[in-house]
């Protein structure tokens, strides 16, 4: 669910929809991207256990198969805490030219106030 | 229906024993004169049984309204009462319980907001609140305390208003004072309340929904407005209500008591108990030939401002009694009223007049006074004091 | 429950979700998460304003998997006293489901304020 056209389109009592932050693409506000080298991760999940946006993928089994570039911000604490240096963090400039599915801006504000 | 009671009973116990039989899903109160009686009853009758209800015993007002909220977002029916100071620590929180369109009720004692600490009954503590986005309806006595509070239920619970209601009265005047009540049997009222069917409960955790968000400029002013509607479409909804609890008690309350209105050259609009008073010298004057009137408005919140313009029209001179001041400006009722006023074609004069603070008795003498003055055209542009001791600049002395 | 299995942990979902707006990097979604990682039963959350309570529920978005409720910032423990005791009573009803859970969050000030102020009783979940 997206942003109300108008007040009678407004959801009773103040309520916002439970999980609709998922469409929001936090992702954008990276500046550093981390990198997962697959041959040193053991999946010991204590990337998993920090990231403080739940974005470090895993397949079911406990085993770490990758960081969701929707969601991260780029914070680095899971290359900090990574024991044995899987994850590096690399400049997010130098994946300019990828492209990829897109979702809300966080920043950006409706026009009808702007 | 049958199995009617009349019981002697003040405007609190018939309050606690409507209460009862709506049996609240949860109830979280604290305790101030001259509301005290009735989470005091209440309690008596969760402690025997009496009741299914949850009582939450909290530590302030602050907290009885927040676990109000809370109760009540959540899909149960909810009531609790207070006054004065105890409604002031409170006044935080109401805007929040009316955006969450939660439909509590609320018995408001009236009772004079300190400073200086006064027991007794005034409007200041509702007033103050006539923002808040909350249902106002002011009763005149025990029996009208007794059929608003259920009357209040269905109209805070309905889709179309999901309004938290203040059903108001006076304190001790109303709230302790005991008069022949009629009440309805247990199975009516439930018949009539009915059950709450609340739309995205808290506790519905398959789908789930998260009140009160953060928001920026972008949606504040569509959400406000949105919630406006609720109160808005209250009117046409109580009337079907008060049609239908009509039925059960053979009383109907319309949103203005007009006593004696439609052909009076003179009006005095006042709410709530003081009112009595002047009905009976609206008799009197009428036996005399003055053609008198009352107007005695129950729906603070939401204003009936077209009945008002239409019992209004063509008045010769129109008193407004208020029980409160907005002080540095026009006291609440005079305000609303000379709003409803503007848009008639054909100007009618309004005396503003300001009695009552702390408990101070209206007594007939007040009220022929009023309208001797209405009938003298003797109106001014400033706010006049019933019963205030005031020097008598005039001659020199008191 | 015997231990806590990291690698089952991770099909669990958890109530917070992606895409709120704490700074990257922040340590209080992380200890959120974590703390809810202890409970199974469905869980409702009230919280106190603050950091969090602005940056997962800025409108229309809300990053609870789960019921929420902000009313203030020193009433969330008064807050979640109303909706347990509406737990109570509804569940006695047979209207919502009876192993609910219920947690109040706050940060420095939505705690601090709690134990000067508005605690309200907690009742039992």
């Amino acid at each position: 669910m997206s942003k109300p056209k108008c007040w009678q389109d407004v959801p009773p009592g103040t309520i916002a929809w439970g999980a609709s932050a998922r469409d929001v693409e936090t992702g954008l506000w990276r500046s550093m991207r981390p990198i997962l080298d697959r041959n040193k991760c053991i999946s010991c999940l204590k990337c998993w256990l920090q990231c403080p946006d739940a974005s470090i993928e895993t397949d079911g089994e406990g085993k770490v198969n990758g960081i969701n570039m929707f969601f991260c911000k780029g914070c680095g604490v899971c290359d900090k805490v990574c024991p044995v240096g899987a994850i590096s963090m690399h400049p997010e400039a130098d994946f300019s030219s990828e492209c990829r599915k897109r979702g809300e801006d966080p920043g950006r504000v409706a026009d009808h106030v702007r | 229906m049958s199995d009617k009671r009349k019981e002697m009973t003040s405007g609190n116990l018939a309050f606690a024993e409507a209460m009862r039989q709506v049996n609240p899903d949860v109830v979280a109160a604290y305790p101030i004169t001259p509301s005290t009686e009735i989470p005091m009853k209440f309690a008596e009758f969760v402690a025997d049984g009496k009741v299914d209800s949850e009582y939450v015993a909290v530590e302030s007002e602050h907290s009885a309204i927040t676990a109000c909220v809370g109760a009540s977002v959540s899909g149960a029916r909810v009531m609790t009462a207070s006054s004065a100071n105890g409604v002031a620590l409170m006044h935080e929180i109401f805007p929040i319980a009316a955006a969450f369109r939660a439909p509590i009720v609320f018995g408001l004692v009236n009772r004079s907001l300190g400073a200086p600490v006064n027991i007794h009954c005034d409007h200041s503590d509702s007033m103050p609140e006539r923002d808040s986005g909350w249902i106002q309806i002011y009763c005149e006595d025990a029996q009208e305390v007794y059929d608003s509070v259920l009357l209040a239920v269905r109209l805070a619970e309905h889709e179309d208003v999901l309004t938290p209601v203040f059903v108001c009265q006076d304190g001790f005047i109303t709230s302790h004072c005991f008069e022949p009540v009629e009440m309805l049997s247990d199975e009516a009222v439930k018949k009539f309340v009915g059950e709450r069917k609340a739309k995205y409960p808290l506790l519905d955790v398959d789908n789930p929904v998260s009140y009160g968000s953060f928001t920026m400029s972008e949606y504040y002013f569509e959400i406000k407005r949105n919630q406006m509607e609720g109160m808005n479409r209250a009117p046409e909804v109580y009337k079907s209500l008060s049609k239908e609890l009509a039925q059960y008690t053979g009383r109907e309350y319309p949103m203005i008591d007009a006593y004696r209105a439609e052909d009076a050259d003179y009006l005095i609009v006042i709410m709530s108990s003081a009112t009595g008073v002047v009905k009976d010298v609206v008799d009197e004057m009428r036996e005399k030939g003055v053609k008198a009137g009352c107007l005695r408005v129950r729906f603070f919140r939401p204003f009936p401002f077209e009945e008002i313009r239409k019992l209004a029209k063509g008045k010769k001179g129109i008193a407004v009694l208020d029980r409160s001041a907005s002080i540095g400006g026009t006291a609440p009722l005079a305000a609303e009223i000379k709003s409803a006023l503007y848009g008639l074609d054909e100007r009618v004069p309004l005396q503003e007049y300001i009695f009552g603070l702390g408990g101070r008795d209206l007594y007939p003498r007040d009220a022929e006074n009023v309208f001797s003055r209405l009938m003298d055209s003797d109106f001014s542009d400033t706010v006049r004091y019933i019963g205030l001791l005031e020097k008598d600049e005039e001659n020199g002395g008191n | 429950m015997a231990g806590i299995n990291l690698k089952e942990l991770t099909n669990r979902q958890s109530p917070l979700t992606e895409g709120h707006r704490m700074c990257p990097g922040c340590g209080a979604p992380t200890a959120v998460r974590q703390g809810l990682m202890a409970v199974e039963d469905p869980v409702v959350i009230v919280g106190a304003t603050g950091c969090f309570e602005v940056s997962t529920t800025v409108y229309p978005y809300s990053a609870w998997r789960v019921p929420y409720m902000h009313i203030a910032f020193e009433n969330a423990g008064a807050g979640v006293s109303g909706v347990a005791a509406a737990h109570k009573v509804l569940s006695r009803k047979g209207a919502v489901k009876d192993n609910i859970k219920f947690a109040a969050v706050g940060g420095d000030g939505g705690c601090l304020r709690r134990p000067q102020g508005a605690a309200g009783p907690t009742a039992p979940p």
